[in-house]
């Protein structure tokens, strides 16, 4: 595996990121740019996004998988965490691949919170041809809960009390983040149903094995509205997206991901 | 921020991040720090605590590098590898040797935490470019650990947690709840009551060796060892090192931190906070070690 490690993006607020080359002629043209999903996920995600940016480049893509501003090792703190400041670092991202590498097809994947964050981005650009949403938060306020629930669950076990509410103060953390007040209300007001834009192009919407978006009718109907070409894809491996937040470092849904890199290889090669 | 990705190492090359202070010093005026991944942490460390610490560091002037070991995080694994400590050594050596050629920083304080705990202390026995060492929530067990008496910690451990728990209506409702791993409670209830038996005993005084920790305080290394109060680690202090440490006080060499409240990540901020205010501290006051 090939892999360059590097900072870009603006002097105040570097963003980490590794570039993964394609194997093969290097004239394809296009490439897919990976969103981590964030906090304990984001954690547990290298294995996964590693060997899923290194098959991309085996199927000839360039690859760029990021952090974004406050998480793994791009610049800042859970203080500069936000919706608005994602997108922008998504952004940052396509275009630092695009530009670095002369590309004219141009890819986003994302899982969970990442997954929400390309969709958004997708929507927003004219020049994003593929999605790939693996396990999407689609509401914002249930899926602090949600995140409160597996918090409340590692902590009851040392016999600690997290805060239970959202909102007003968040003094245990979340999982071992810290949640502003500000972060909490722009995820509040996270609803891919209700926001998802004009998304266009081809989307692969993949979920664990529970009913997901793709049982979610608001969504599906927001969906119908748009040009998308959409494939859908059954996570069998993990019994829901709360996986992701507790699973093994080392463990890599292998199958689910190789059906993803056929599907991103098929669309925009 | 001035920080800088960098692939070093040979044949599969470990991804790191070193972090310059913006005013650099001459090099040998201050150790840098290098951080050990956790288990199979990646190099952000549990909660990024390693970035947060690396960076505060960084503005203290001090030289900083975080890496994964191969397999590990970013860093690919290399074929024909022999075992998880051998690969983990290998690559602390190499991160080691890094900073020495590329950066000329030939005195390094190692941190790591459980695994990277271990790791950093035999990494500093033999090294004698490490000068100091924060070892948070090791176990520090030899690898031929006596079997009955591994199996005697493994029981009698996690008391903290349980003694806790007693004041927690929140426990309480798991335990009356089938929640609780009511098996793990019963063994360490027993394992409590019996206490360990006499052959146990001496061998669990053993476990520690006096040896190396002497070696390294008559080398003039600092070692900082940080518990949470909450962890199992710190139950194994208490039964193995904890008579070796005390028995090395006269050297001034060795201080013991105890995070009250916290779990083996540090998973409330509070506490997170805490452990690495201290551990800054630490750092700061022997960098003339």
């Amino acid at each position: 595996m090939t892999q360059e490690p590097f900072y870009f993006g603006e002097a105040s607020r570097r963003l980490f990121g590794i570039y993964h080359p394609p194997e093969g002629p290097a004239g394809t043209g296009a490439g897919v740019v990976l969103c981590y999903p964030i906090g304990q996920a984001r954690m547990r995600a290298p294995e996964t996004f590693a060997r899923w940016a290194a098959k991309l480049a085996a199927a000839g893509l360039h690859v760029l998988r990021f952090d974004y501003l406050g998480c793994g090792d791009s610049a800042g703190d859970e203080e500069q965490w936000g919706i608005s400041q994602w997108l922008a670092d998504t952004a940052a991202a396509i275009e630092e691949l695009k530009d670095g590498c002369g590309l004219h097809r141009i890819g986003l994947a994302g899982v969970r919170l990442g997954a929400s964050l390309a969709m958004l981005t997708g929507a927003e650009r004219k020049d994003v041809n593929a999605m790939v949403l693996w396990d999407p938060v689609l509401n914002g306020r249930q899926y602090i809960q949600e995140l409160l629930a597996v918090h409340r669950e590692q902590l009851g076990e040392a016999g600690q009390s997290p805060i239970a509410s959202a909102k007003g103060g968040m003094d245990s953390g979340v999982l071992g983040f810290s949640f502003s007040d500000r972060f909490v209300g722009e995820l509040d007001s996270l609803d891919l149903r209700r926001r998802g834009g004009e998304a266009a192009g081809d989307l692969l919407l993949i979920e664990s094995d529970t009913p997901g978006p793709a049982g979610d009718t608001a969504f599906r109907h927001r969906l119908a509205k748009t040009d998308v070409r959409l494939r859908y894809l059954k996570n069998n491996d993990m019994p829901d997206p709360t996986v992701w937040t507790t699973k093994s470092y080392e463990q890599v849904p292998t199958k689910v991901l190789a059906s993803a890199v056929s599907w991103c290889a098929e669309v925009l090669l | 921020m001035n920080e800088t990705a960098v692939l070093f190492g040979q044949d599969s090359p470990l991804l790191g991040i070193v972090g310059r202070p913006d005013c650099p010093t001459e090099p040998g005026d201050l150790p840098a720090v290098v951080f050990l991944n956790a288990g199979a942490v990646p190099r952000t460390g549990p909660n990024r605590v390693y970035v947060k610490l690396a960076r505060k560091l960084t503005a203290d002037g001090f030289l900083t590098l975080r890496f994964d070991f191969a397999g590990t995080g970013d860093s690919p694994g290399r074929p024909g590898e022999t075992s998880l400590k051998a690969t983990c050594l290998a690559g602390t050596h190499e991160a080691i040797d890094f900073m020495a050629t590329t950066l000329d920083a030939d005195r390094i304080i190692l941190v790591g935490i459980c695994l990277g705990a271990d790791l950093a202390l035999e990494t500093a026995y033999e090294d004698p470019r490490v000068v100091g060492v924060v070892m948070i929530n090791g176990y520090f067990l030899p690898d031929n650990a006596d079997p009955e008496a591994t199996a005697y910690l493994a029981k009698a451990s996690g008391g903290r947690g349980y003694r806790k728990s007693m004041f927690s209506l929140r426990s309480w409702k798991r335990l009356l709840t089938g929640q609780t791993d009511l098996r793990s409670l019963w063994r360490f209830l027993v394992a409590k009551l019996k206490g360990p038996s006499a052959r146990e005993r001496d061998v669990l005084k053993t476990m520690a060796s006096r040896e190396k920790w002497l070696r390294l305080t008559e080398r003039g290394v600092d070692l900082l060892l940080v518990y949470s109060e909450r962890d199992r680690s710190l139950d194994t202090y208490m039964m193995t090192l904890k008579g070796v440490v005390e028995s090395l006080a006269s050297t001034g060499r060795i201080t013991v931190s105890i995070v009250e409240g916290a779990d083996h990540l540090f998973t409330m901020p509070s506490h997170r906070d805490t452990f690495m205010h201290r551990v800054r501290q630490w750092v700061v006051e022997n960098r003339s070690a």
